[in-house]
């Protein structure tokens, strides 16, 4: 399914009796042949999906490894795309653990999700954790599109209060870190989301006009930025370097459109706002994310279904009680057996996302089969708060180098950044280390 | 006469006692007191840090790198004051030693803090440390007020900007709000908006119809040779403010330029000399203010001079090059441009606006350089050939995306020193006030009161604190200070269950929210004791709160002050707000009532519970089974719950009359409700009143924390260990003024943290 915006802004490569639909700006930063090949092939792309306060294990692991599982009940939504999924089993995000900072489970489970850092113990003055891996990976690739990443979510922030035990809710609320002490904020408002991706500003001679006045903004706050930095007190600099990064990232920005003034209009419907159902919300923020990859504005990107510790209602399924409160079951099975369909929920809306990638071709594969969609939670049992066996499933080829339909048991305690490590590898991102890695993950391929 | 403010004095102090006090390590007194310190040190501290702490803060590899036996050798606080100031800390707060080690007893504890304050308090040159603020990003409530009281429009650009994180409770920290791309983008995009929105882009040439009069000559431009007019009937999209523009030169003959005037419905509208040349036509501009549909506009040439027999030039005509009539603009803009100008003082009046712009956005005094810079790009858009509202406009922007405007920023002259300790200028404690009181910029009056120097003349800072007080402005102080204290906001995301509360709906959501925003502003416009907080025994209601609670004879939207049954409610422990964001979606939840009177009530959080508390593993006993109370209470016979949960859970017990959503209740299913409990300590009370009796009785704690609560939000950043003096302080005078909500406030703004800063200490 070629979505028809699309055609206007491709260069179609005709060769070899395919027609291969490369994004505009591929054609200027080619992008690395991922695995071989004198072809030249869509980039690869990669997300990562967080949902809060654990899985109900047992109805989430399934009993057989190898390619011969079956799906248990809360991933049995996926049977459609079984064979474009790996799961991965015995995984650990060992500093979602206190080492000694006591309490705090959801606030580190989400912050060292991505990181694999310890969070410094804050109510705010030193907030410190360790760069995301899709941070690492935007600052290697992300030049190479409009949006060095995207970040969404479906809660805001929290408004007022504790979050966590002596933890910022900073920690709670961001998965994605720029610097060990930037965390990424999130759009949760799919209008806005929309308008941000698709709005290149006012086409012709007024148009080019605004982008000189926005540069020439731009430049003048860069300057008035420096002088003022160069005056301050060590920390006060640091709120200034995040200032001038994005000053800098904007310029960017600014200056690839700039070679590219015709704006995408995408064949979807601008979202109204944040819907009240939450699983429209859900589904709206993920068609936004296929957007974004099919259209190459982003290749990397991080979506927070529910802030950790979401004490929400689903009442909407017949689970009216807090999600966080139903989550600390203490073995009851009526809770149990709640948990397990907020569980399935959240499959359900990520089946609709996984099949919808897989609905858009690209050249002889498809737009999932070019993605690596990493969905998991930092907590493995919400009564247990244990960050060891945690559910992460992969979904997606990235680009051919990875082996799906599997479900992979590792040994205990291997470190969850030794996946990131590899997915980095397949994004030409690759590091030598990130947080607490202690390899690369074995068996993808 | 005026006499000068006890703050004017303390600076003269301090200017003298500083010098000495640096010096003092060389002189005799010195000398003896540091063998005294010494003494004491030797004799009953370091016996005491020996045998509790050295043990692991030593050798090889020390925790927490802290080498106390290093420290113990030198016995001297002054290099490693940073180190000291943590030791005592940790030690004040219980949170070390850790508590599977041997702990020392409340008065050692005492003998060890004590030596260490008195060995901190003697530098600085005996000032207290006053701390310091990361330099703050405005948060978006401020943004949106500070834009409504910059340029005089309110449409909240801030909706659209990502939530400011959270830290210490308060969404104003400057060490937590960071400042993402994403966040930068709807700088660029809401600055662009507000000058579209006060100045206006409006670019469209509303002459588009017929033009006559003159003669046509090259390029299309029109000569007027006798008194005549250029005439073109203009259609107006409606009533406002029109800006005109002609582009016109003369032909310049006689003792007078030549003079044009612009006439709309052959009213005259305004008149120019024009005394431009061929060589360098001018664009006239002005404004005109008018209804929508039809109407005439014309240019009339109005001294014709033509004498053929005198020597040339002798004959004036005026050359109409181009007409424009652009509109309608947005009301606001007169705000921002107070008069119109005339092609020869155009970049003067630009200087003048965007001077006087700069330092209020600034909320500081800026230099000529910094105009220039801004004024650089008012030139650019008007080499474009904008009209100059739009050149104005993108000076305004870029002011708008200025770190000066989106940060406070408060300058040191030794940023990283952290020895340096001054007192704030005017027009940064003016700024200060602002946003702590109002979330906003200052207005004209403190402006002017700072720039005079006079912010801090006599009793004229408590005027200005109760001034502004008294502003409708001071809502933002119930919105945004209550609404995180008493956590208000969180209601927004409060979801009890339709099953359960089939009562709940928008409606009593909102009034919910109004009814603790309406109790707060009462106890600070009517500036009652803080302790009605706890008690106060009226409160605001609805038709639809009032059926909520069971009172009667209430009807309609209006909200009203009502007097309540103290048995049932009063307070805002018995809000249903409070009571609702302190439940689950389906129960009440005692813990958490229970955590939230300790933190936001009493200031004493549950301590941290000791680190790798082992998990908890599902029960091998089997279901809990009884009432929620019952329930809880096996929970609780555990040892290792017990500690924490004999303090939060029988707080939380005695509000159990109340249900999830608030609404009073003595049964709950088939169990009748027990809102008796027991504090730690044998305090026991038999219900709600009784419980608000023993809270109101412990006034020391509730002014502390709501002190406490107040300073983080009023300096954006955490109250720390060094500012504890400044809190006893605040907390002393507010009990002096029998609690008035207006003693805090002043007494805060009076303190050190708030009118001083020190510099940057290195890392940790």
């Amino acid at each position: 399914m070629t979505k028809s915006w699309q055609i206007s802004r491709r260069t179609v490569l005709r060769g070899m009796g395919t027609a291969i639909a490369l994004p505009l700006l591929d054609a200027m930063t080619p992008a690395p042949a991922i695995a071989g090949g004198a072809q030249k092939l869509a980039p690869v792309r990669m997300a990562f999906v967080y949902v809060p306060n654990g899985k109900h294990m047992p109805d989430w692991t399934p009993a057989a490894v190898g390619s011969e599982f079956e799906l248990p009940y809360i991933t049995e939504p996926l049977a459609k795309v079984k064979d474009r999924l790996l799961v991965l089993s015995g995984l650990a995000q060992d500093h979602g653990r206190p080492h000694g900072d006591g309490p705090g489970d959801h606030a580190r489970a989400l912050s060292s999700f991505l990181t694999g850092a310890q969070v410094k113990k804050t109510h705010g003055a030193d907030i410190k954790v360790g760069v995301s891996v899709d941070q690492v990976a935007a600052r290697k690739v992300g030049q190479r599109t409009k949006f060095p990443s995207l970040e969404l979510g479906c809660d805001r922030g929290a408004q007022a209060g504790n979050c966590d035990s002596g933890y910022s809710c900073s920690y709670s609320t961001n998965i994605s870190w720029r610097t060990d002490t930037t965390p990424q904020a999130k759009e949760v408002d799919p209008k806005l989301a929309f308008e941000r991706l698709f709005s290149n500003g006012v086409a012709g001679e007024l148009g080019s006009k605004r982008e000189k006045y926005k540069k020439s903004v731009l430049d003048f706050v860069l300057e008035d930025a420096r002088d003022l930095k160069a005056r301050l007190g060590v920390k006060d600099q640091r709120k200034l370097d995040e200032y001038l990064n994005s000053v800098r990232e904007l310029e960017r920005r600014i200056g690839a459109a700039g070679d590219d003034p015709d704006s995408p209009a995408p064949d979807f419907p601008k979202p109204e706002g944040i819907p009240k159902d939450y699983a429209e919300h859900i589904r709206l923020m993920y068609d936004l994310l296929a957007l974004a990859f099919q259209g190459d504005l982003t290749r990397v990107a991080t979506f927070v279904v529910a802030n950790e510790g979401s004490n929400r209602s689903y009442a909407f399924i017949e689970v009216p009680d807090g999600h966080h409160d139903l989550s600390h079951h203490g073995g009851n099975k009526d809770k149990q057996t709640k948990i397990r369909e907020i569980n399935r929920f959240h499959v359900t809306q990520l089946a609709y996302f996984l099949e919808k990638l897989q609905g858009i071709s690209e050249g002889e594969r498809t737009l999932l089969d070019n993605s690596m969609i990493m969905y998991g939670s930092g907590l493995g049992d919400g009564n247990a708060h244990n960050h060891d066996d945690l559910p992460i499933l992969l979904a997606g080829r990235g680009g051919d180098t990875i082996r799906t339909g599997r479900h992979i048991r590792y040994e205990k305690e291997t470190p969850l950044n030794n996946l990131f490590l590899s997915m980095l590898d397949r994004l030409d991102s690759s590091v030598e280390s990130l947080g607490d890695s202690s390899g690369r993950l074995e068996s993808l391929l | 006469m005026r006499r000068p403010g006890p703050v004017r004095l303390s600076l003269v102090a301090m200017a003298c006692i500083w010098p000495l006090a640096v010096r003092a390590a060389d002189d005799d007194g010195a000398a003896e007191r540091d063998a005294a310190a010494l003494a004491t040190f030797r004799g009953q501290v370091e016996p005491l840090l020996a045998q509790y702490c050295t043990k692991c803060h030593s050798g090889g590899e020390p925790k927490g790198e802290l080498k106390l036996d290093l420290y113990l050798a030198r016995a001297a606080v002054d290099q490693d004051r940073e180190a000291w100031e943590k030791v005592a800390q940790k030690l004040h707060d219980r949170e070390m030693p850790p508590e599977d080690q041997p702990q020392p007893d409340a008065a050692a504890r005492e003998k060890m803090t004590a030596w260490i304050d008195a060995q901190l308090a003697r530098f600085g040159g005996g000032q207290r440390d006053p701390g310091r603020v990361t330099i703050r990003r405005l948060n978006r409530n401020e943004y949106d007020n500070t834009i409504r009281d910059l340029v005089g429009v309110d449409f909240h650009p801030a909706d659209d900007f990502p939530s400011d994180d959270v830290g210490y409770g308060f969404d104003n920290i400057g060490d937590v709000l960071s400042l993402p791309t994403i966040l930068l983008e709807k700088y660029l995009a809401a600055a662009e908006q507000v000058a579209v929105r006060t100045l206006g882009t409006e670019q469209v040439n509303l002459v588009t119809g017929d033009t006559t009069g003159g003669r046509i000559i090259d390029g299309g431009a029109r000569i007027l040779t006798s008194e005549m007019e250029v005439r073109t009937k203009v259609r107006m999209f409606g009533s406002g403010d029109y800006m005109f523009r002609v582009r016109a030169y003369g032909e310049q003959a006689g003792d007078e330029p030549v003079k044009m005037a612009v006439y709309l419905d052959k009213q005259l509208v305004r008149r120019f000399d024009v005394s431009a040349v061929e060589a360098h036509p001018q664009l006239y501009e002005g404004w005109l203010q008018t209804r929508g549909g039809q109407h005439a506009y014309s240019i009339v040439f109005e001294n014709d001079y033509y004498e053929p027999k005198k020597p040339e030039p002798n004959d004036r005509n005026l050359i109409v090059k181009e007409i424009e009539l652009m509109g309608p603009y947005p009301p606001p803009f007169k705000r921002i441009i107070p008069r119109e100008h005339t092609p020869e003082d155009r970049m003067q009046l630009a200087r003048e606006i965007i001077g006087g712009v700069m330092a209020r956005a600034f909320r500081r005094p800026v230099t000529p350089a910094e105009v220039d810079r801004v004024l650089s790009l008012v030139r650019m858009a008007d080499r474009e050939g904008e009209n100059f509202n739009v050149a104005i406009g993108l000076g305004l922007q870029a002011i708008l995306v200025s770190p000066h405007f989106l940060f406070r920023v408060e300058l040191d002259p030794e940023p990283n020193n952290p020895d340096a300790i001054r007192t704030i200028s005017d027009d940064e404690l003016a700024t200060r006030l602002g946003y702590f009181l109002w979330s906003s910029m200052p207005d004209d009056e403190l402006f002017t009161l700072a720039r005079l120097g006079k912010l801090r003349s006599g009793d004229q800072l408590e005027r200005q604190a109760r001034r502004m007080l008294a502003d409708p402005k001071a809502q933002a102080l119930v919105e945004n200070f209550a609404g995180q204290w008493l956590q208000l906001r969180n209601l927004q995301t409060a979801a009890p269950d339709k099953g359960h509360y089939p009562d709940f709906d928008e409606s009593l959501r909102r009034a919910m929210r109004k009814e603790t925003e309406l109790f707060f502003a009462a106890i600070m416009r009517e500036d009652r004791s803080a302790l009605d907080f706890i008690d106060g025994d009226f409160t605001f209601v609805n038709e639809r709160l009032a059926r909520h609670y069971g009172i009667a004879d209430v009807k309609g939207e209006e909200f009203r002050k009502v007097q309540l049954d103290p048995q049932k409610r009063g307070g805002v422990l018995t809000h249903a707000s409070v009571l609702t964001v302190t439940s689950n979606p389906t129960r009440t939840s005692p813990v958490k009532r229970g955590k939230w009177i300790l933190e936001n009530i009493l200031g004493t959080p549950p301590p941290p519970p000791p680190p790798d508390v082992p998990e908890l593993k599902e029960e091998a006993a089997g279901e809990l089974t009884g009432s929620l109370r019952e329930r809880m209470e096996q929970h609780r016979a555990k040892p290792a719950c017990a500690v924490c949960h004999n303090r939060m859970d029988p707080l939380g017990f005695g509000l159990e009359n109340y249900d999830g959503i608030g609404a009073w209740r003595t049964s709950e299913g088939p169990f009748e409700i027990d809102p008796s409990g027991e504090l730690p300590g044998g305090q026991a009370f038999a219900g709600p009143q009784e419980l608000k009796a023993i809270l109101k009785a412990r006034q020391d704690e509730f002014v502390r924390c709501l002190t406490e609560k107040m300073l983080t939000y009023g300096l954006g950043r955490g109250v720390e260990y060094s500012d504890r003096g400044a809190v006893q302080d605040i907390v002393k005078t507010v009990e002096q003024n029998d609690y008035k909500f207006s003693s805090l406030i002043i007494a805060i703004v009076h303190s050190d943290p708030f009118q001083k800063r020190r510099g940057k200490r290195s890392e940790p």
